[in-house]
This record gives structure tokens, C-alpha cells and sequence, in this order.
């Protein structure tokens, strides 16, 4: 009983951080630069397929020659197949891989993620340079829905629909336990990651991207660049959600493209509004809220808690978290549109003269 | 004739019921998109409901009598449609709107009702032992007449077809010749001026939200006449239905041509592209997202405007 | 009482926004066929104290009387349909609908087809200009035309009274001055009584029969147009503005 709440807990810890982490860089996009990124979830799927294809590659290449084996594969990548599965089952069973090794490998892949996450960032901001509010929210949303049903169904980057399994843990070959290790890295993680969102927006970059946020023109007047502030901040949340998507696959070291559906977004957008837009401690509040709707809500976790539900309602239970996930979104808006934690007004000089100055508009 | 020619042949007959599906269901998402601005992604709900209310229908009436059935299916599916869609703007889009929100708030709002009516469909489907998760109008369509015996026209597409030009024609006609439907234009273009000159802009409101929810649910019983429904169909057809909408710069002939283009090049493509290349038609639905994402890069005010009277569009 | 009522009489009439004060205490008439001006500094609450006699901001004290009857509790539509109109300052067109559309719309309660077409004589007479745009684009519209079809557009009910919002602001100042001279057309054209808001203080003083001066909400003072012209304490308002 004990160990199986000590479970859930560590569980919940690993999916706060890594919505936490997305929550983060959705409010740094929306809530401070209002760019409305409803394709959140295609940059943490870029991260995830990103991490997931480069350290099974790797991983499998040294594992199939230490072991002195050759997989042949046709039309999909090596690491999709039977034997691939059985070389990682190897590599976590120990001795094939040095801790030093399989480190160095899933850092460079965290890395890759982040990398490619930013760089879709910066292809996003194309469409986010040119079109506003709704029509925006919507390209991106189906930009995202565009790359997960290539990769749903086409077996490279993360073989299709039975999806990339089986990725070997880097702590389980260290020797440590999995799940507490990944959620102490997940949250020194976060704990970086919020230092390094609350730096940027508190600063004069922060400064400028709200004020491109409030008044584009106001902004541009006075020496901002738009177009550049915006890409600048898509780049970088888009950097951050690659880095949530990698954690996720460290985590369950499985990718599947089924996974980042706009629901993902959905989520990610409840949590921001609840906790409070343009205010970074909402963001985290928020993702500790959703999170633990995820997490608790699940047949599993209540029999942990000695909650034994009816099978229909377990059934059923999957779907009710998105029901109260709508349902936030709605009595949010309805009730307390600023969120829990509402934006602290920033008192600069500057922005007080921009607006004298400017009006509002 | 050739295999390929065959298939195109047939592909296209499906495509024209499919694209007069999406034609129809851009039309409300047009009317609602029109008088209240909002991109209503809660739209694909109102679908679904629509589908299941007509199935519904098929527990209370007798089924032998098909035509009495197919009355009560569409009078069920209408009303519950438009119920439905009224009560969303009642509870959350007209207090948002009251409040002055921004159209991006209502576009979430739009996905948090549509969240909830969405899987609230699935949660109840599933407590009630799975047996809902698909249903079927129990009155299928019938063959009108047939190509070699794959390609055929049939009674689903002559009910999507003839229901989605009448009901564009209607639209169009309501917006530019009545006092309602320029009282909705009127409301859409100035809420508060449209008040002082004595339209009851509420009341317009509620008429706008009732015809688009009937319209919705009639789709969505159409679709229910032709093919298995499940609490996820509205919601899988949203993108062809934003599409279509889009490219057609919501103009209501412009978007019925749209959604017809889309139906048939998602067909006709989808084929030429398994025959050819060994594509699987489950890209299929990239077609409509390039679209969307291409007409919104590249004109975002619509690809193909049928309507001398143009929406303006917010910068 | 043996004379008929003033058209439009306000009350210690106090309008704001919520609970937010603007204006306090104000009493103002408007008689039979009078053209009344109301000035004053910008932001000193002349837009608000249109919009609380019309209901369009929240009234928060006083009454407004309407011919005699009391109408402070009437909502904007109903006001339309007894004979009043008001022109707001802003977004006082439909710009998505065509000039045709937009005079239709303000005739919206009359139901009488050819009083309709008759008062879109009127408005085809006293602005010449739209006659040609019937089926352009409100939106399309040149600023001048745009506060023509306003005007024209709060014409369309027959009005017995006019509350015009700054019907001038943003246009060229000889435009502006055209426009200023129609509209006291319109009086006769129409026989309507005009409570008028300008920024061009001056010259709405000259052509109204008399003058409210508005300042922080309150009336600070009135009479006939010359009168409050030759005032001394006021011509830096009318210097101010005028530009
Ligand atoms: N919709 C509104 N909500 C709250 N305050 C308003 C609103 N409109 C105007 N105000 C405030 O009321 C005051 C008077 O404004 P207004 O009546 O427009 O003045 P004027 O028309 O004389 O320039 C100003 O301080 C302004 O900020
Ligand atoms: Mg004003």
C-alpha cells in the first residue's frame, strides 16, 4: 500500500515536471508574448521523436556490435524491429553499456530535442509574424496535426503506429531506480528551467515582448522588433516544450505519435489559464493542478488509494478527465479570467511612457 | 473500362457526398463564424449529438416504418442540435461576449465546451457498457443507380447534396435580402449600434445559435444515414469543416464549393495516391490541413469569396 | 402648465460607468426645434452624458424626461421607437453593411415600407453624396461620408430628437464645417430637435440657438451661443479646441 502511493506520488512529481516545463513555455509564448502557440504539443512531440529515434539509434548501433549482431530492416529503421527490443532488454540487464556511455547519450539526445524543438519554433514563427489571434491559434493547431499523422503513419522517425518501445533507461544501466531517478532529474530540470523563464521575462526582453503583446505598434515606434521578439520567443518556448517532450520519453522510454494529440495542448492551455496567465508561479500551480488530475484520476492510482471503482465507471474515467479539463477552461474564463495567481502589473518607466505616450489601442 | 478510371469514377461519387457533408456542416460553422465571430470549435459537437439524437429517434419510433422513421430522426437530431448549441452560447459564449472578451477567448471557451460535450458522450457511452461507443441510423441509404457496381449515386447523396445547395441558397438569401438575416449581419458588424436602432440583438442572437446547432445536427443525421457515427466523428471532421469554411472566405457558396472540392479531392487524391504511390488513405486528412494552413498563409480572407458583400476581417 | 413640454429634459442627471461616476447633477433641456450645443474639454464627460440620457451607460441618478414622460428607465431600442435617435461618436456605422443596408437597419422599427423609402428620400436630399454609394460598403466609405451616413442613418426613424456625439471629429476642418452647416439643415429638413456634441466649439455656437458648457462632469455654464462666446473665463476652451 505504502509503496504503491510512494509510486503514484514519484509518478505525479515526473508529470507535473514535465507539464510544469510546458505550462512554462506556453504562458512565456501566450500569457507574456501573446502568441497563441495551440501547437504546443507538435514541439513536444518534436522533442519526444527527436530524443526518442536519436538515442535508439545510437544506443542500438553500439549495442548490435558489442553483441556482435546485424538486424536487417526494410523500410523502417532498425531500432522498430523485434531484435532491436531484445539488444535494449541487454543494454538495461547491464554490462553491454558504461554508465558514462549511455550519459553522454541521452544528454546529446535531451540536447538534439531541444534543438529541433526551437527550430520548429522558428518555423512557426512564420506563419506568427503574419497572421493574428484566432486564424493563428488555428494553423498552428492544425500544423501540429499535420506532423502527427505523417508520423503516426509512417514508420520513420518512431515506427508508425506501434511506436519507438523499449528505449533503454539510462538510470536502470547506472543502476538506480528509475522512476525516483527520473523524477529528481525532472524536477532539477523544472527548477532550471523556471529560473531561467522568470529571468528572461523579467527582463528587458520580457519587458519588450509584453509590450509587443499590449501594443504592436506602440512597441515598434519604439524600437522593438516585432517579428523578431516573437520568433525569439517561439524559438525558445518551442526549445523548452522539445526538452518536456524528451523527459516524457526518458520517463515511459516509449514514443508514439498517438500521444501528442491537440488534447496535449488542451491540457497544457487549462493548466496556464487556471494558474494565471503572464505570471510564471501560475503556470507552475496550474500544472501541479493538471497533473494531479492526470494522475489520481486513474483506475490504478485510486485502487492504490483503496478507492475501488465499478468497472463501468473506470471505463468511463479516461474520458472524464477531459470532460473537468473542458469544464475548467470554461468556469475560468467565466469566473476568474485572470486565473488563480493573476499578472503583477509591471511598473517600468518605460512602459508608463509608452503608454502615456502611445494611448492605448 | 480501365481499373483506374473505375476507381477515379467511384472515388469521386464519394467524394461528392462527403464534400456535400463538409459543405453542409461549414454552413452553420459560417453562420455562427459570421454573426458572433467566434471560430466555434465546439461546432463538431453539435455534429455528433446531432447523429446520436437521430439514433436516438430509432428507440422511440417503430423502425418498420422507415420514411416515419427518417421524419423523426432529422426532427430529433434538429432539436437536439439546436438546443444544444443554444445552451453553449446561453451559459458560456454570450457572457464571455457581454464581458467584451477577445476572439481568442472564445475560441478556447469553443474547445472547453466542446471538451466537455465531446467526452462527456464518450464517458457516458462507456459507462453504459460500451455499446454506444458506434451507432448506426438504423434506415440506410439505398442505390439510385450504380457503375459497375462499385460507383453509385444513392439516396445519401442526393440528401446531402440537395439539403446542402438548398440550405446555402437560403443562407445566402437570408443574409442579403431579409430584415433577419441583415439584422444578423447588422449585430455581427455592431453590436451596440444594432441595439440602438431597436434590432433585439439578443433574440437575434439566439435565432442565429438555434438555426446554426439544427443545421450542425442535420449534418450530422445525414452522416448517421451513411456511415456509423461515434462520439468522435464530429470532432475527426472539424479540420475538412474549418477548411472548407476558410476557403471559402465564409461566403456561404463559397464554402459549399469548398467543402465539395475538399470531399473530392480528398477521394480522388487519397486514390490516385494509394494507386499510384502506395500512400494509405489515412494521410488522407492532410489534405484539408495543407489547405487550411496554405489558404490562411496565403489569403487568409478566403480562396474562393461568393458573396459581393466581403466579412471584414480584424488585422 | 400651458406651454407643450421641452423635447428632451434632464434632471439632476448623474451617468457613469458602473459605480463609476462621470457626470452629476445635470440638468439640461432641449426645446421644440431648438439645435443645442454641448461643449466642453475633452474627457470632461459630454460623450458619457449622451450615452446615460440614451442608456447606453448606466444612469446613477436624476431623470430624463422625453416630451413630458419619463423614459430614464427605458433601454436604447425603446428609446429609438418613441422618436429619439442618437449618433455615437464612435462606431456609429455598420461597416460591413452597404450605405442601402445601413439607412434599412436604422428604419428597422418602421415597418411601413414606403415610410421607409420616403425618409431615405430625406436622407438622400440632405446628403447628396450617398446617394451614389447606395450599394458600397459602409466600411469602403471616405471619414465625411461615414458620419453622413450616421446621421442619415439615426434620420431613418423620423426622429423628434437628435443626440449627435461629435459628429465632426477626425474630419478635415473645412469638411468638418460643411458638414456642421448640413446638419443644422436637418433641423428643417426634418424637423428635429438637435442636442449636438462638438469639438468645434466655436462654430457650433454660432449656428445653435443655445449652449451647455460641460467641465469635469458638471454644468458649468449656459445660455444662448453669443452670450457664452463673449464670455471671457470661457474663450480659452473655445480657442483650445477649435485649434
Ligand atoms: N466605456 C467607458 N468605461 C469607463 N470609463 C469611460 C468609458 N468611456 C469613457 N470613460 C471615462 O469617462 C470620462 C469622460 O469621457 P467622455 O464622456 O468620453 O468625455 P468627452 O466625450 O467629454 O471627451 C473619461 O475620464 C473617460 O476615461
Ligand atoms: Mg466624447
Amino acid at each position: 500500500m505504502v509503496e504503491a502511493v510512494s509510486g503514484i506520488l514519484v509518478q505525479y512529481l515526473i508529470l507535473f515536471a514535465a507539464y510544469a516545463i510546458m505550462s512554462l513555455s506556453f504562458n512565456m509564448e501566450y500569457g507574456f508574448g501573446g502568441i497563441p502557440n495551440f501547437g504546443k504539443v507538435l514541439f513536444v512531440g518534436l522533442g519526444a521523436y527527436t530524443f526518442g529515434a536519436l538515442a535508439a539509434w545510437i544506443t542500438l548501433g553500439i549495442g548490435t556490435s558489442r553483441l556482435g549482431l546485424e538486424i536487417v530492416a526494410e523500410d523502417e529503421p532498425a531500432y522498430c524491429t523485434g531484435t532491436a527490443k531484445y539488444v535494449f532488454s541487454q543494454i538495461v540487464e547491464g554490462g553491454v553499456m558504461t554508465p558514462l556511455e549511455i550519459t553522454g547519450i541521452t544528454l546529446l539526445a535531451v540536447v538534439a530535442a531541444i534543438a529541433v524543438g526551437a527550430v520548429g519554433g522558428v518555423v512557426a514563427s512564420y506563419p506568427a509574424v503574419r497572421l493574428r489571434g484566432d486564424f493563428l491559434a488555428i494553423t498552428l493547431l492544425a500544423m501540429g496535426e499535420i506532423v502527427r499523422l505523417i508520423v503516426y503513419n509512417s514508420p520513420w522517425p518512431v515506427c508508425a503506429f506501434d511506436g519507438l518501445s523499449g528505449i533503454p533507461s539510462p538510470f536502470s544501466v547506472m543502476g538506480l531506480e528509475h522512476n525516483i531517478s527520473v523524477a529528481v532529474v525532472s524536477l532539477a530540470t523544472l527548477a532550471a528551467v523556471y529560473i531561467f523563464v522568470s529571468r528572461a521575462t523579467n527582463s528587458p526582453w520580457g519587458r519588450a515582448l509584453k509590450a509587443v503583446r499590449d501594443n504592436e505598434i506602440a512597441a515598434m515606434v519604439y524600437g522593438y522588433n516585432p517579428a523578431r521578439i516573437r520568433l525569439q520567443a517561439l524559438a525558445v518556448g518551442s526549445g523548452l516544450a522539445g526538452l518536456a517532450g524528451a523527459l516524457l520519453v526518458i520517463y515511459s522510454g516509449n514514443v508514439n505519435a498517438i500521444s501528442f494529440k491537440p488534447d496535449k495542448t488542451f491540457e497544457v492551455i487549462a493548466a496556464v489559464m487556471l494558474g494565471g496567465s503572464a505570471n510564471n508561479l501560475g503556470a507552475l500551480l496550474g500544472a501541479a493542478i493538471v497533473a494531479g488530475l492526470l494522475v489520481f484520476l486513474n483506475v490504478s492510482s485510486l485502487r492504490a488509494l483503496g478507492i475501488d471503482l465499478p468497472a463501468s465507471v473506470g471505463q468511463a474515467l479516461p474520458y472524464m478527465k477531459f470532460t473537468i479539463i473542458g469544464l475548467t477552461i470554461i468556469l475560468v474564463l467565466l469566473y476568474r479570467p485572470q486565473g488563480v495567481l493573476p499578472e503583477k502589473p509591471l511598473k517600468t518607466p518605460l512602459i508608463e511612457w509608452l503608454k502615456r505616450k502611445l494611448g492605448r489601442k | 473500362m480501365s481499373a483506374v478510371l473505375y476507381g477515379v469514377l467511384a472515388a469521386f461519387f464519394n467524394g461528392l457526398l462527403v464534400g456535400s457533408l463538409y459543405g453542409l456542416m461549414a454552413l452553420g460553422l459560417t453562420l455562427i463564424y459570421r454573426v458572433t465571430k467566434i471560430p466555434n470549435f465546439a461546432f463538431a459537437e453539435y455534429i455528433t449529438y446531432g447523429a446520436y439524437a437521430a439514433v436516438a429517434a430509432s428507440f422511440v419510433i417503430d423502425p418498420v416504418n422507415s420514411a416515419a422513421l427518417l421524419v423523426a430522426g432529422i426532427l430529433f437530431a434538429t432539436s437536439a442540435g439546436a438546443v444544444i448549441a443554444l445552451a453553449s452560447d446561453e451559459l458560456v459564449f454570450k457572457p464571455l461576449w457581454r464581458r467584451g472578451s477577445e476572439v481568442l477567448q472564445l475560441l478556447v471557451a469553443s474547445i472547453g465546451v466542446g471538451l466537455v460535450l465531446r467526452y462527456s458522450l464518450l464517458g457516458a457511452a462507456a459507462l453504459t457498457g460500451g455499446k454506444y461507443l458506434e451507432v448506426r441510423f438504423p434506415v440506410t441509404y439505398q442505390t439510385v443507380f450504380s457503375v459497375g457496381g462499385l460507383a453509385s449515386i444513392t439516396t445519401a447523396h442526393l440528401l446531402a447534396i440537395t439539403s446542402m445547395v438548398l440550405f446555402a441558397i437560403v443562407l445566402h438569401l437570408l443574409f442579403t435580402r431579409t430584415r433577419l438575416g441583415k439584422a444578423m449581419r447588422a449585430t455581427a458588424s455592431n453590436p451596440t449600434l444594432a441595439q440602438i436602432t431597436g434590432i433585439n440583438v439578443i433574440l437575434v442572437r439566439r435565432i442565429t445559435w438555434l438555426m446554426a446547432g439544427a443545421l450542425a445536427s442535420f449534418a450530422g443525421f445525414t452522416y448517421s444515414y451513411y456511415n456509423p457515427v461515434n462520439p468522435e466523428s464530429g470532432w475527426i471532421t472539424l479540420l475538412w469543416i474549418f477548411s472548407a469554411a476558410i476557403m471559402g472566405g465564409f461566403t456561404f457558396y463559397g464554402v459549399l464549393l469548398s467543402g465539395l472540392l475538399l470531399g473530392i479531392a480528398e477521394n480522388v487524391v487519397g486514390f490516385l495516391a494509394n494507386y499510384y504511390l502506395g500512400i494509405g488513405s489515412e494521410y488522407n486528412p492532410v489534405i484539408a490541413l495543407v489547405t487550411l494552413v496554405t489558404v490562411l498563409m496565403v489569403r487568409p480572407e478566403g480562396l474562393i469569396r461568393m458573396e459581393s458583400l466581403v466579412v471584414a476581417r480584424r488585422v | 402648465m400651458g406651454s407643450a413640454p421641452p423635447v428632451l429634459e434632464t434632471l439632476g442627471l448623474t451617468g457613469g460607468y458602473g459605480k463609476n461616476v462621470i457626470v452629476e447633477g445635470v440638468n439640461i433641456s432641449v426645446g421644440e426645434g431648438e439645435v443645442v450645443a454641448l461643449v466642453g474639454p475633452n474627457g470632461s464627460g459630454k460623450s458619457t452624458l449622451l450615452k446615460s440620457i440614451y442608456g447606453v451607460a448606466t444612469v446613477l441618478g436624476g431623470r430624463v424626461l422625453f416630451r413630458g414622460s419619463d423614459v430614464t428607465k427605458l433601454p436604447p431600442e425603446r428609446k429609438t421607437a418613441i422618436g429619439m435617435n442618437y449618433v455615437p461618436q464612435t462606431e456609429n456605422i455598420f461597416p460591413d453593411l452597404t450605405v442601402r443596408e445601413n439607412l434599412e437597419m436604422g428604419a428597422y422599427l418602421v415597418r411601413d415600407e414606403s415610410l421607409v423609402r420616403d425618409s431615405m428620400e430625406t436622407v438622400f436630399s440632405i446628403f447628396p453624396q450617398l446617394r451614389g454609394f447606395q450599394n458600397v460598403l459602409a466600411g469602403s466609405l471616405s471619414g465625411g461620408q461615414q458620419r453622413m451616413l450616421a446621421v442619415g442613418r439615426a434620420l431613418m426613424t423620423r426622429p423628434k430628437l437628435l443626440l449627435l456625439d461629435e459628429p465632426t471629429a477626425g474630419l478635415a476642418p473645412k469638411i468638418a464645417l460643411e458638414l456642421l452647416d448640413l446638419l443644422v439643415n436637418v433641423r428643417e429638413e426634418a424637423g428635429v430637435s438637435i442636442l449636438i456634441v462638438e469639438q468645434h466649439a466655436r462654430r457650433a455656437l454660432e449656428l445653435a440657438d443655445r449652449g451647455y458648457v460641460l467641465v469635469s462632469g458638471r454644468i458649468a455654464a449656459e445660455g444662448d451661443g453669443k452670450s457664452l462666446l463673449a464670455r471671457e473665463d470661457l474663450q480659452k476652451l473655445f480657442l483650445g479646441i477649435t485649434g
